[in-house]
Parts: structure tokens; sequence; C-alpha cells
């Protein structure tokens, strides 16, 4: 009896036990749950996007031999900025509404602006000759130049730091490309600039599409193109061709000057496989395609050639004002125009930000190309003179035409300002009279700068 | 010598009553005997001067006070001579109260000193001494003439215990004979000034031999002459004792011996030698908790060194005794009559041989005891075998994940714990591993990387032996009737398991160093807490060792605190729960010494600094962040890091399934559920500790881990070897199998898992030569950025060596330099003068764009002013030169050596393994009862 009353004890030990043996292990799991994760999960990572902070330094760099330059602050600040050429260092003073003039020199020169002179900074030749000052970039493809000898061009890598720059450049054919040992790894020693003469480097009849890598530093890029008069053998003009950042699938030609000449079209495939570019082209009412021209089969790593001598004049009492390109893939192009013994090069007009300008070369007969609008948008057209006298007007631009407004002849540069960014603009100059023909692409300069998140 | 010669005899004594009687019955018995012999008793309180008195023959007795020195006793003796002959006697014959001459003895000696040999060298005999046998047993030699050896110790010759079979038997020159039974010229102890006043009773034979060998007078140990000698004073065996502390006389008269009659040359090296001898010897001696003796050998040596006057003296007093003796000693006769040179070193060898030869007898003891079946020693083997090739990158240098380099020195360790890293970290403490990866280093030929791989290396065989004894014990402690050999195989189990958890866990191939010592050393923390608390058996079952296990828990958990910072919050959770759960095994006393050991050595330098600078950082996981995201899920599956080489997580939540499984045989519930009890107080610890706002990467759990599943194993051995004896011998066999798949399963993850901890020990963004430069010191750091414009920038500082083992814990507690940060930013934005100014301010010499190097924002460093171009083996990387950088900017930082903070824990270190080693007073016993 005693016997089996101790079982039963022993036996409610055991179920005792076995109930604190379930509270431990609940409890174990209850604690476990209130166990905050202690440590750090890659993916609890704070954003990496950049953030934008205005640009505290801007350099250009600017073709020799422009005459006079022009440089402005397209946010109208006034201030000192510096000129440098090889050595020689000197001030310019822009004055209200943020101007200022300086002579351009024999040789290349970079202008830097500090501060708030930097955001918005803008120069350009204001001679002649359109010569637009170009920001240092990282890559530039040039399109339109040749290396014969009867039209020299010459590259002029500009180095506005101290330190050297190293620069790869690209050459395509119309055979594809050309590998030049000469022209990869130029170095382009700090504050100075170094030129290629094409005709030397790159002994080819064909026209040729160069693409200036820089490897090393910063380094602008600009390339000068001539016509030499076969009875004189001097050069008879001269043209300064901007380049395009970056090959564009679709892009603009805008300004083709006004007059009668040979107009060839230089279309360049950087890409790997082959691309059919149609052309089309801007007039005042609309955009159309001509007729009887094909879309132009590009090969990979080759330049072809389009005459749109006939298209363009076929266009009869309708102006051009640009020659509209689209392509399966990114194609670089150019046109050469020589209007009436003037040399011209037209670079696809940059796709622009709200706030965009130009540095003008003189003469008569030149108008503001304004398209690319999606929709209906009226921009304001802020025209800059020597003297300083700011008129704004106010255009109006329509989807699918190319709208343009002559300027007067005194403007010195110009400021265009859209609601919305997109558009692509140009100023056209006829060679009429004394006046070279030429065009100059209105572009946004750099207001800010991106800095990337620390980690 | 003419047979006329007098010998006069001076018996000096000193409670010697229970000798004197034979004594003075040997001297009746004398076949020569003394022409006069007087007697000095020096204060006694057992009558041995009524004695002598009482004795025939003895002509006078002098009474002196009991505080008296031998030297002066002698010289009483002399004076009571002269008083009662008008001539002194030409031989004087000392004798003690314990020493009982054989019937011959003096008649031994002076036809020893008739037949002298040397003669005509002008250098008679002067001083004659007897062989020494040991009183009780008559056979054992004891002393046949005695020399000195560097170190101070009187050097016999002989071996200990030797018994005399006529082997030293030969008349022989030597530097000293004892006082006892020592025949001596009258005039030359005249001549020499007696014995030495500063030594009252030891050594006084050794240092008048030498003064005597100086002087040019020989002594002879005439080995027919014997004496029985009791050793009385030496032994303690008399009933007042002369000396209260017989060591430190002892010491301070070997020390005052060397020092006083040593060469001139050679007295720098000597003074230098026993000071430097002395304070390791008190070390050692704390060590073996014997601090009295230790006290007694600082005491001797300050005695002596803080009176320099005295050995001055004495060493003049010597040189005048020189001069005036003539002829001079031959040259090199002292030297040929002191011990060799290397004699103490030779005794150092055969006391550590000894120790070997016993610790091996040990082993072989307790290996005896294994007798394991070939299958058990097939599994031994090939856990072994895996865990070799899981553990092969640690047979190198080893970086990666958690794992810093280790420095190629690990002094560097050192200076890191003395100094800190005041640039970059000021007032940081740092962690608390780094005296003990300084310490490991010593035996490693000061090889940083080494101690390192020792490390993990060690890690798993630690685990495995620690649980393997500790789950014995427990086994034998909770089902002592368990099947022996079924019992074996379920500890082999669970301790291979165990010794897995390092690496199924992930914090080996992570490199999570702290964690892995942790493991290591969790079982044996257990064993000793266990001890301490009479939870589990320990090795010595006394009182006394039950507390020195309790401060070797403290000890341990010492270490694994200073790997993983959580384990003593955790410990202290668990061993809370454990009181409040368990009344009946409340014992406050070895729990408070447990954990407040690690309070008391970590305090002066981790917690203290960092209570007083920012209290979180002691929370601060070891190791270079970040660290991987642990929850509660991690903490029931043991994983630390999911990693190759891990277990997946169904491995750990299969042991801990079967731990709750293991609550249902109500034969070892009681102990299961005590299992539990340990996981729900170390749960209970994490979710408080993960709570806590801890900097970096917050407190580490995975300690927590590793005691979760150690607790699991241990209720599943338990839980099986209770349910084991009811099951059939095949069941059992199938369970074992199944139980065995999962140490094979984590085994195999474990070896073929790829590499992980292969990083290279120099940053491989860095070009050769800027690693180069940067090891030049401060003022040539690296700045590394990574990443570009786009999708953000990281950048990180080489300087020095790079961050190494031990640095990353100061750098994660180091203040933000919110600054540098915006020098940087203005860097890779738009670098300007200043921006770079900043940088060079704090040591950055050279700016590295890693590849691939983000264009623009090469052109914006291009671009930057005061940046030169520097060159780079890889061409899709960049970098640059800082223009005027390479000088220290901040050459003096503030913020000194915290040597005395170190020293005081140093000390308290000492204390703590004082406590914790074997108390030297069991062999003092030991040894007095072999006497006896």
């Amino acid at each position: 009896m005693s016997g089996r009353r101790a079982t039963d004890r022993a036996r409610g030990g055991d179920r005792a036990l076995l109930a604190v043996g379930a509270v431990l292990v609940a409890a174990a799991l209850g604690l476990a749950m209130l166990v905050r994760p202690v440590g750090e999960e890659p993916a609890a990572r704070a954003s990496s996007a950049p953030t934008e902070a205005d640009l505290t330094r801007a350099d250009l760099a600017c073709p020799p031999g422009a005459g006079e330059l022009a440089i402005t602050s397209l946010r109208g600040e006034t201030g000192r900025v510096t000129r440098t050429s090889g050595a020689d260092e000197e001030t310019v003073r822009l004055r209200k509404p943020g101007l200022g003039l300086a002579p351009a020199g024999e040789e290349a020169s970079v202008i830097t602006a500090r501060a708030e002179l930097a955001p918005g900074l803008l120069a350009g030749g204001a001679g002649r000759v359109a010569a637009p000052c170009v920001a240092p970039r990282a890559q530039t493809w040039f399109t339109g130049a040749t290396a014969r000898s009867d039209r020299p061009t010459s590259l002029q890598l500009v180095n506005p730091d101290r330190g050297a720059g190293f620069v790869d450049v690209q050459v395509l054919t119309e055979s594809g490309e050309l590998a030049v040992p000469g022209l990869r790894g130029l170095r382009v020693p700090g504050r100075g600039t170094t030129t290629v003469q094409l005709a030397e480097a790159v002994p080819q009849e064909q026209p040729i599409a160069l693409g200036v890598r820089v490897t090393r530093g910063r380094v602008g890029a600009l390339v000068r193109a001539a016509e030499v008069d076969p009875e004189t053998g001097r050069e008879s003009s001269v043209a300064w061709l901007a380049g395009q950042p970056e090959p564009e699938a679709a892009t603009e030609l805008l300004g083709v000057p006004e007059g009668s000449g040979a107009r060839t079209l230089v279309l360049a495939n950087p890409g790997d496989s082959e691309t059919a570019v149609e052309v089309r082209v801007a007039t005042r009412d609309s955009t159309f395609a001509p007729e009887g021209l094909e879309p132009v089969r590009v090969p990979p790593g080759s330049v072809r050639t389009v005459s749109l001598d006939e298209v363009l004049a076929g266009t009869g009492e309708e102006r051009v004002s640009g020659v509209v390109l689209s392509s399966g893939s990114p194609v670089i192009a150019g046109l050469r125009s020589v209007v009436d013994g003037d040399l011209a090069l037209t670079a696809p007009a940059e796709s622009l930000a709200e706030v965009s300008g130009a540095v003008l070369p003189t003469g008569a007969g030149r108008r503001l190309v304004v398209d690319g609008a999606t929709e209906r948008t009226v921009v304001e057209v802020r025209i800059l003179t020597r003297r300083g006298v700011v008129r704004t007007e106010r255009l109006s631009v329509l989807p699918g035409r190319a709208t343009e407004l002559a300027l007067p002849p005194t403007a010195l540069a110009v400021r265009l300002e859209a609601p919305t960014p997109g558009l692509r603009a140009a100023v056209a100059i006829s060679g009429a009279g004394r006046d070279l023909a030429g065009a100059v692409g209105l572009v946004s300069p750099a207001e800010h700068t991106l800095v990337p998140t620390l980690r | 010598m003419s047979r006329a010669a007098r010998v006069a005899a001076i018996l000096v004594s000193h409670d010697g009553a229970r000798w004197l009687p034979a004594v003075l019955d040997g001297l009746a018995a004398q076949t020569r005997p003394p022409d006069v012999l007087v007697a000095v008793d020096t204060g006694s309180v057992d009558g041995s001067a009524d004695l002598v008195r009482a004795a025939s023959g003895v002509a006078h007795v002098a009474v002196l006070p009991p505080e008296t020195g031998f030297g002066d006793a002698v010289r009483r003796g002399l004076a009571l001579l002269d008083g009662l002959e008008a001539e002194p006697a030409e031989w004087l014959w000392l004798l003690h109260d314990d020493a009982n001459p054989a019937p011959t003895a003096l008649a031994e000696l002076l036809a020893a000193a008739d037949t002298d040999s040397e003669p005509a060298a002008g250098r008679r005999v002067d001083v004659l001494g007897p062989k020494l046998r040991e009183w009780p047993s008559l056979r054992r030699l004891l002393e046949v003439g005695v020399t000195i050896t560097g170190t101070g110790r009187r050097e016999t010759g002989l071996e200990s215990g030797e018994y005399d079979q006529g082997q030293h038997d030969d008349v022989r020159e030597v530097l000293a004979v004892n006082t006892a039974g020592m025949l001596v010229r009258r005039s030359v102890l005249d001549a020499l000034d007696g014995f030495d006043p500063q030594l009252p009773v030891r050594n006084a034979d050794l240092d008048f031999g030498w003064r005597a060998a100086a002087a040019g007078h020989r002594c002879l140990v005439v080995p027919s002459a014997v004496v029985f000698h009791a050793e009385a004073t030496s032994r303690g065996l008399r009933a007042g004792s002369a000396t209260e502390r017989p060591r430190r006389a002892q010491r301070r008269a070997e020390i005052y011996t060397q020092l006083a009659n040593c060469s001139g040359r050679s007295l720098p090296v000597q003074v230098a030698r026993f000071a430097l001898l002395g304070v390791l010897r008190a070390v050692g001696l704390l060590l073996l908790r014997a601090p009295g003796v230790a006290l007694d050998e600082l005491r001797a040596l300050a005695s002596l060194y803080l009176q320099p006057g005295l050995i001055t003296r004495a060493r003049r007093d010597r040189r005048a005794q020189r001069e005036a003796a003539a002829p001079p000693p031959p040259a090199g006769h002292v030297r040929s009559l002191l011990a060799p040179r290397w004699l103490p070193y030779r005794r150092a060898l055969d006391g550590v041989a000894d120790a070997a030869a016993a610790l091996a007898g040990h082993a072989r003891e307790v290996a005896g005891e294994r007798r394991w079946p070939p299958l058990l020693w097939a599994a031994l083997g090939l856990f072994a075998v895996a865990a070799l090739v899981g553990v092969r990158e640690a047979f190198g240098p080893v970086a990666g994940g958690a794992l810093s380099p280790a420095p190629e020195a690990a002094g560097a360790w050192w200076r890191l714990y003395l100094d800190g890293m005041p640039a970059e970290a000021p007032g940081v403490p740092g962690p608390a591993y780094l005296p003990l990866l300084a310490l490991l280093g010593l035996p490693l030929a000061g090889s940083g990387t080494a101690v390192v791989s020792v490390l993990l290396l060690l890690a798993i065989p630690a685990a495995l032996v620690g649980a393997w004894r500790l789950l014995a014990r427990v086994l034998e402690r909770v089902l002592p009737g368990a099947d022996p050999g079924l019992r074996r195989w379920l500890v082999a189990w669970g301790a291979m398991t165990y010794a897995l958890v390092p690496a199924t866990s992930g914090a080996w191939a992570d490199g999570r160093l702290g964690t892995v010592v942790a493991a290591a050393l969790l079982p044996w923390l257990a064993s000793m807490m266990g001890a301490a608390t009479r939870a589990v058996p320990g090795p010595d079952e006394t009182a006394e060792g039950r507390s020195r296990a309790a401060w070797r828990a403290g000890a341990l958990l010492t270490v694994l605190t200073a790997f993983a910072p959580s384990a003593w919050w955790l410990a202290a959770a668990i061993l809370a729960l454990t009181l409040v759960v368990s009344p009946a095994a409340r014992r406050l006393g070895p729990v408070a010494i447990a954990l407040g050991v690690p309070v008391a050595l970590l305090m002066p330098t981790w917690w203290l600094p960092h209570l007083l600078r920012d209290p979180a950082g002691i929370l601060l996981d070891t190791g270079r962040p970040p660290a991987p995201a642990i929850d509660g899920a991690d903490l029931l599956t043991g994983t630390v890091a999911a990693v190759p080489g891990s277990a997946p997580v169904w491995w750990g939540a299969a042991l801990v399934v079967l731990a709750v499984i293991a609550l249902a045989p109500a034969a070892a519930r009681r102990a299961v559920i005590g299992c539990w009890v340990v996981v729900v107080g170390c749960l209970a610890g994490a979710a408080a500790l993960s709570r806590l706002d801890a900097p970096g990467s917050g407190p580490g759990l995975g300690v927590a881990a590793v005691v979760v599943l150690a607790a699991a194993v241990a209720a599943v051995v338990l839980a099986a070897a209770a349910l084991a004896g009811a099951a059939s011998a095949r069941t059992r066999a199938a369970a074992l199998a199944g139980l065995f798949a999962l140490p094979a399963l984590g085994l195999g993850w474990f070896a073929t898992a790829p590499a992980t901890l292969d990083e290279p020990a120099d940053d491989p963004d860095i070009p050769a030569y800027l690693i180069q430069s940067a090891r030049l010191g401060p003022g040539h750091g690296v700045l590394v950025l990574r990443g570009g414009i786009a999708d953000g920038m990281g950048y990180r500082v080489h300087a020095g060596d790079g961050t190494r083992l031990g640095e990353d814990e100061f750098l994660a507690l180091a203040p933000a330099d919110p600054g540098f940060g915006v020098a940087i930013r203005a860097l890779v934005s738009e670098p300007d003068p200043a921006a770079v100014a900043e940088l060079s301010a704090r040591g950055i010499e050279y700016v590295v764009l890693a590849a691939p190097a983000d264009a623009e924002v090469a052109a914006r460093l291009d671009s930057a002013p005061g940046l030169e171009q520097a060159s780079t083996q890889d061409r899709d990387a960049r970098a640059w030169k800082l223009s005027g950088a390479g000088s220290p900017a901040e050459a003096a930082v503030e913020g000194g050596s915290r040597a005395g903070l170190v020293a005081l824990q140093g000390v308290a270190a000492l204390v703590v393994l004082v406590m914790c080693g074997p108390a030297r007073r069991d062999r003092a016993r030991a040894a007095t009862e072999e006497i006896s």
C-alpha cells in the first residue's frame, strides 16, 4: 500500500517535472522571439543615389585665333574669371548682365570660373568664325573631318589641369576602324595643348570619324577644319567642329547654312552591328522624308557619306532648318557644307536642359533655330549684345517643325530658357556678304555636379 | 705535526638536549680526546647547559643570550680557553650539540694534518673537516666537504640520500668544511677574524672556507674521520628555533656569501643576477601559492640590497685579510674549488626532467584507463582526419570574414594594448583579448599569424576534449548505473557533435575568432563551474578543490569574456536563473567568485575605461565588422554566420528538437531540465543584450548560439543514456548510428567547404609600392575609394600595416570624424586645395581609386589641385599622390601609455592564477611527512 503511494508520488513528481520542462521549452521559444536581430543586414544600406550640388569650378577649352572670345554666365552672375594660355594668365571681368570679352590669342586657351560663376559658364569665339569653347569630356566624337592634305584638319587637345592628360583616339573610316598606333596614349602636358595634324597622323583620303577618349586627366577636344584654295595654296575658309559627346540613335543636325553648294552628310557607326539611318528634313512647316532618299546602311565601325545636295536643293521654296536622323543603334553624324566657298560644319544639336545658350560669331544673317518640342512650348530667348543690352523674345515652338528667330546684327550671345528640357537649338549663319557661313549649336553648360553617396 | 700538538675543543649548544648526551658520550669516547674542552650555550631552554655542565671533561661552560650567533659563540669559547691556558692550543676543534663524532674522528683529523703532502709549497693545511653522515640512519652521507654555486647555493656534490659505501673516501682539498667537527689552526682562525657575525648560523662555514682559500690556506676533507650530524637547525627540529624565518636567513646568507667573496669583476653580474633571480623565484613561489616563502625571498634580497654598506664593508675586510696573507694562493686556485658555473642550470634542468617524468607517469596512468573499442578509435580517427581537412586553411596566415590579418609580430598586440590607437581612436580601450594573444605569441616565437593559426587549429580539439570530460562526469553523476560501453559511445557522440559547433555554426569559416575561442573553452568553464557548485563531480571534492574550481571558472570566464564580451552577461543570466530555479543548489560563494574574477581582471583596462567613456562599448562584439545579423531563430539553430562550411539551419534545429524530446525519459529528466534552464537563461540574457544599444555591429550573440547547442547536446546525451537501458542491442545500435549521422554530416560540410579565410594579408586594391610606403608610419596613409558616382562610393584608409587583428574594435569605437567625410566628399565631387589639405592633415599621402575606376571620378581627381598622378599596376585602377604629403602632420598625439593600469591588471591576474593553482601547503605537508 505504502509502496504504491510512493510510486504514485514519484509519478506525480515526474509529471510536475515534465510540466516544468514544457514551461522551459515554451519560455525558450518565447525569449527567442524577443531577441532583436543584432548585426548588419547588407540590404539595410541607405540610398546610394548621388546628390546634386552647384558646380564650384568650371573650365572651358577655347580655340585659338578666333579673334575675340565672349564669356558669359547664363545665370547672369558677374565677377572675374581667368583665361590661361600656356604660361600666360589673365583675369577677365564679367559685367552685367554676366558678359565679358577677351582676346582669343594665337594659342588655345582655358577659361576657368570659380564659385558662383562656375555654373552656366559659356564661352566662344565672337569673331567671324563660329568657334565654341568646349568643356573637358571623357569622350568626344567628331565626324566630317578629313585627313586630306587639301582640306587640312587638326585635332586640338587642351588640358586645363596641372597634371598631364592622356588620350586615345579611335579612327573610323569607310573601310572600318583604322589602327593608328600614334594616336594611342597621346600625352597632353599639364596646362598645355597637343595638336594632331590628321593629314600627317592618318594619311587617308576618305572621310573619317574620330573618337577621342580621355584615359587620364581632363582634356577638351576641338577639331579645326579648313579649305585650301588650290590656286593660292592658302586656307580659304576655316571652321571649328563641335564634337558629339556620345553616339545617338535619334538626333538632329540643326543650323544648315543657307545658300548653294555641296552638302555632305557624314555618318559613322561606332557600334558592333550594322545600322540603317533614316534621314528626314525639318522645315518651318514640317518634318518629312525626302523622296528618293533611302535609309543609309552603315556597317559597324565604318563611315558613310551621303550627298544631300539634291535633297536640300529639291525642297524648293522651303528653307531647310535641320536634318533629322534616326537609326536602330546610336550613330555619330555631321554635315559638311561648302556654301559659296565657305566651309561650314554642322554637328548634331544637343538635347538641352532648361537653360542653354551660345556665343555667336559676327554676322547679319543669323537665325536661331529651335526644334524637338513634343508639345507647344513657349521659350524665352534673351539676346545679349556687346554693350550688355538685353532683349528678350518669346518664341512658341511647335512639335514636328523647326521654329526660327532672326537675330539682330548686334547679338553677341543668346540664352534660351525652356520650361522643359529636351529641345534642340542652333544658330545658323548664312554666308552672305562679308560673313562666313556656319552654325553654332546651343549648349547647356553644366550647372551642377553629382556628389556620390559615401559609405 | 708533532704528537704534542695541543687541541682545544669548543662545543656550541642551543636547545640540543635531544642529542647532547650522545654527543658528550662521543666526545668522551675519542681515541685521541681534545686536551681541553669548553662549552658555550646560547640560551637553551631545554636544559642543554645543565647537561653540558654535568658532563665530565668540560672545563668551563659559558651561557650566552639566545640570539647569539655561531661566530660569537666561538669567540666566547676562545676567550674561555684563553682564560684557562696561558698558551693557546695550536688546533681548535669545533663541535655542535647535534654532531656526534665517531671515536676516531679527532685522531684521523690530526693524522691527516700530520701527513699533509704539500707543505713544501709553503701552504700548510690549516682547516680539516670530517665526513658528515646523517644522524638517525648513520649510513647516509650528508657532506664530504662543501662548496658554493654561482647562485649562492650550498653544493655538496652528493646525490640526495646517497649511502656511504666508501665512494668518497679520498682526502681532498675542498673550499670549505662544515663547522660541525671542523679542526682549524688557531692562528688561522685568529688571522681571519673568526666567523663573520653577519652569518650567525648558516653559511658561516662556507664563508670562512672561501676566505681561508682566498688567503692561501688549505682546507682538507678527511673522510676517515666521521661525524654524525642531525642538521637540527636546517630541518627546524630544535624546540625553540634560533631563527624564526629559516628560509629568509638561509637565502640572505647565500646572497651575502656570494656577494662578499666573489671577485670584483663578477660582482656587478652577481648583483644583477641575484636581483633577477629573486624576483623570478618570488613570482614562481607566488604561483605555487607560497606567498610567505616568496616574501622571504624578496625580504632576504631587500635586507642586503637596501644596505649596500654591509657588503662593501665585508668585501673590504676580506681584501685586507687576503693582503695580509702570505704566500698568496696560486691563480685560479679558489675558482677551482668553487662549483662549476653550469651547475645551477643542470639542477634546474633536473627539476624540469623530474616534473616531465611525473607528468608522463600520470598520463600513462590516465591512458591506462582507456580501453576503447576499435570502432570508437576508428570514429575518433575519422573525426580527426576530417577535422584536419576542414581546418587546413589555418596551417598558414589566415584572414577573411570577420578576421583581419594578424600582425606579423605578436609584440604589436602589446604595443596596441599599452598605447591603444591614440591617433585613430583616442581614449578607446580596445579589445580585452589583446594581452592574451600577445602572451600566446611568447611560446610561438612572437609570430602573430601563428597565434591565430594555433587558436583556430586547437579550437575543435579543445572543444572535443573539454566536452568529453564534462559529459563523462555528468553521466557518471546523473546515471551511475548506465552501461559503461554505451556511456562511452554517447560521450563520444556528444563531444564530437559539440566540437563541431564552431564549424557548423559558421563561426570558424567566417573568422569569428571570439566565438571560436569561446566555444573551445565553454565545456571547460562548465566543468569548473559544475565542480565549484557541486553540480558535476570535480577532480578534487574537498572544499579547497571546489574553491580552486570556482577561481578557475572565473579565470576561464575572463578569457571567454575577453574574446566574446557577451559571455559574462550570458553567464550572469544563466547563473542567476539557476539560483532562482534550484534553491537546493544555492551556492553563492562560487558564483560570486566566478562572476567577480572577470570583473576584477577586466576592470582596470577594459570595463572601467569603457564605463567612463562609452558604457555601450563593453558590449561591442569582437572581430571585423560588419557582423551578420543574428536573431532568435539563429540562436535556436546554432547559426552564427551563413558561410560555406556552416551547416544548414536544420542541423542545429534537429539537435534542439532532440533536446525537447529528451525531456521524455523520466530517469534523466531532472538533469535535462537543468540543460533547459541553461538554454532559457542564455536566451533571456541574449534577448536583453539584443535590446541594448551597442555600437558597431551590436553585442555578439554568437556565443549564445553556441551555449544553446551545447546544452542541447548535453540533454540529448543524458536522455539517450537513460533510455538505452531499456532498449535492445539492435535498437541501441540503430539509434547511435542515427545520432552519429549528425556529426558526420557536419564534418562533411566543414571538410568539403571552399576556403573562406584566404584573404591576402595585403589589400589587393592598393599597389604594392603604396603598401610599402604606408609601412613607413604616420603620414603615409592611403585613402582607398571604391565604386562610382551612380552607385555611391565607399572609402577606407590604409595606414601602417593596414587594419590588423585587434584594431577593428578600436576603429569601431573611434569617434566619428565628420570633417574627414566632408573632405572625401569634396574630393570626389569638386576637389579643392582645402579638401586635399584636410586629407593630408589626417595622414593621407596617396589616394587610390580601386579598379574599375569610375572615369568621371578619376577625371575629377585628375583635375584636383594638389593631387599628382601616381602609377598603378592595374590599368583599371588610378592613384594619386597628395602633393606636400608624406610628413606626419600630427606626430605627437595625446594619450600616454597605460602601463600602470596594465600592471595593476597583471597583479590581479597573478593573484587569480595563484588562487587557481595548487596550494604549496600540500607540498610542504607532504615533504614534512616524508622526513618524519
